[in-house]
């Protein structure tokens, strides 16, 4: 797919968050256009969904002959005219050309206003429609075996970026298909705040799979619980540089920390040494919920015994 | 272009056209070109079916924006378009809350309005079929057999 970013927008009001997505949009529009990587075409604003087929209406349409100043003009919409239903409804589409390589490709940066497609398709999404061979943008970075550049430059732009804002963001995938919290398959870079935050992703992902000691230790304990134990643990530190070193997948820590994988499959080996070295041993010596269950009938039994 | 076209009434298509392809779009005379989003293919099939086909629908809104463009598109220069067609991998677990697939057509959960295309005065369903099916013929048959398409 391309790239998705969630931003930290909780208890922030709609229109700072709407203000907040159409910036990052617009930053990183700058970024791929500053090397002619880029080049936007046209904007849209659509309520609903960006397509009629899905039953969207398109209620604003400009060609980009002045994108800065179309930008303002869109601030001033989100702030002045735009009713508070429009607004948490809106998606706003700046379609134009990438020029990657030797290959011209079509494709889009989307600001998701509307609260149940961004759920799906988190705050702002950067992709090409797909052609011949290249079903995303990933696939052409992939080919060219650039994707640690793309990864680290555009963290390092949003970064610079985000110094004056209140808005920050919280993940940046780098993956083909639509990713999703907690889902390794597919996932080519990763940005997040630090490895506590890489062991949540990672236990998210423990927490969807079918194995009876994830079910009977892991689940009846508290998961902030779970985590930040096991965070406290001075030899999951080394363990987890070890895995990281392991399953080929770089690195890169400053105020927060991206991952890039250098194999197609980085990030599922990573999920499974971790699960096999940290998660299982950390586990093992967990009480079962069978256990605990019994345990609160013996109590609530010997209370009762007690009254009478 | 991914792989083996999927197969209607135990058909393949005929006649194909890659709409990558600048010849096939010029012997079209489909006005269509790599700055803009479009599908992946334009095949006829046995039956006088006429098919718009997108293979790389990696996440759902861009490979409808593709097939919509298209299927428009042709309708202008009145090119018969019976059946627009979706390939995908899979639909992931916020994607599934999304879309629906009944007879294969896609649905719209929030307003369970199948998913279509309009051209002049009429809609044509969008079909989603996954990766695994290609080869499989029923479930378009027993969506033609309904007489739906």
């Amino acid at each position: 797919m391309g790239i998705y970013t969630k931003l930290m927008t909780s208890g922030i009001n709609p229109i700072d968050k709407a203000l907040a997505r159409l910036f990052y949009c617009t930053e990183a529009i700058k970024h791929f256009q500053r090397d002619r990587f880029f080049v936007p075409r046209s904007v849209s604003i659509w309520l609903n969904a960006p397509s009629e087929a899905l039953k969207g209406k398109v209620i604003y349409r400009r060609e980009l002959t002045d994108f800065d100043s179309i930008t303002q003009e869109l601030q001033r919409k989100f702030k002045d005219t735009f009713s508070r239903d429009a607004l948490s409804t809106s998606i706003v589409l700046f379609e134009g050309t990438w020029h990657l390589y030797d290959t011209e490709i079509a494709g889009f940066f989307a600001c998701n206003n509307y609260r149940v497609w961004n759920r799906v398709y988190f705050d702002v999404e950067i992709d090409t429609y797909s052609k011949g061979e290249y079903g995303d943008l990933m696939d052409v970075f992939l080919a060219h075996g650039e994707v640690p550049e793309l990864a680290k430059n555009f963290v390092t732009y949003y970064k610079m970026s985000s110094q004056n804002q209140t808005i920050m963001p919280r993940f940046i995938y780098f993956c083909r298909g639509v990713p999703e919290y907690g889902e390794v398959e597919d996932l080519i870079a990763l940005y997040l705040r630090d490895r506590h935050d890489m062991i949540r992703f990672l236990y998210s992902k423990l927490r969807k799979i079918e194995e009876s000691w994830v079910k009977d230790q892991v689940e009846p304990i508290d998961r902030n619980f779970y985590i930040s134990s096991l965070v406290s643990i001075e030899s999951v530190e080394k363990s987890f540089s070890e895995v990281v070193k392991e399953t080929n997948l770089i690195e890169s820590e400053g105020n927060s920390i991206t991952y890039i994988a250098q194999d197609i499959d980085s990030f599922e080996k990573f999920f499974e040494h971790f699960k096999n070295e940290i998660f299982r041993p950390a586990s093992k010596e967990l009480p079962h919920a069978d256990f605990l269950k019994a345990k609160m009938r013996d109590g609530l039994e010997g209370k009762v015994t007690k009254t009478f | 272009m991914s792989g083996k076209n999927p197969m209607i009434n135990g058909e393949k298509p005929k006649e194909k056209y890659d709409l990558d392809n600048v010849e096939h779009l010029k012997a079209l005379g489909l006005d269509l070109n790599d700055k803009e989003e479009k599908a992946d293919e334009y095949a006829h099939y046995p039956h006088c079916d006429w098919a718009v086909i997108e293979w790389k629908g990696s996440a759902m809104p861009k490979a409808i924006r593709q097939v919509e463009v298209t299927t428009k598109k042709l309708g202008q220069i009145n090119k018969q378009v019976d059946l627009v067609i979706i390939l995908k991998k899979r639909l992931n677990r916020y994607e599934q809350k999304f879309y629906r697939r009944r007879n294969d057509r896609v649905l719209i959960d929030l307003q369970g309005q199948p998913c279509s295309v309009r051209v002049g005065n009429h809609s044509i369903n969008i079909l989603l079929l996954y990766y695994s099916e290609e080869n499989s013929d029923n479930n378009l048959v027993k969506y033609l057999s309904k007489g739906e398409a």
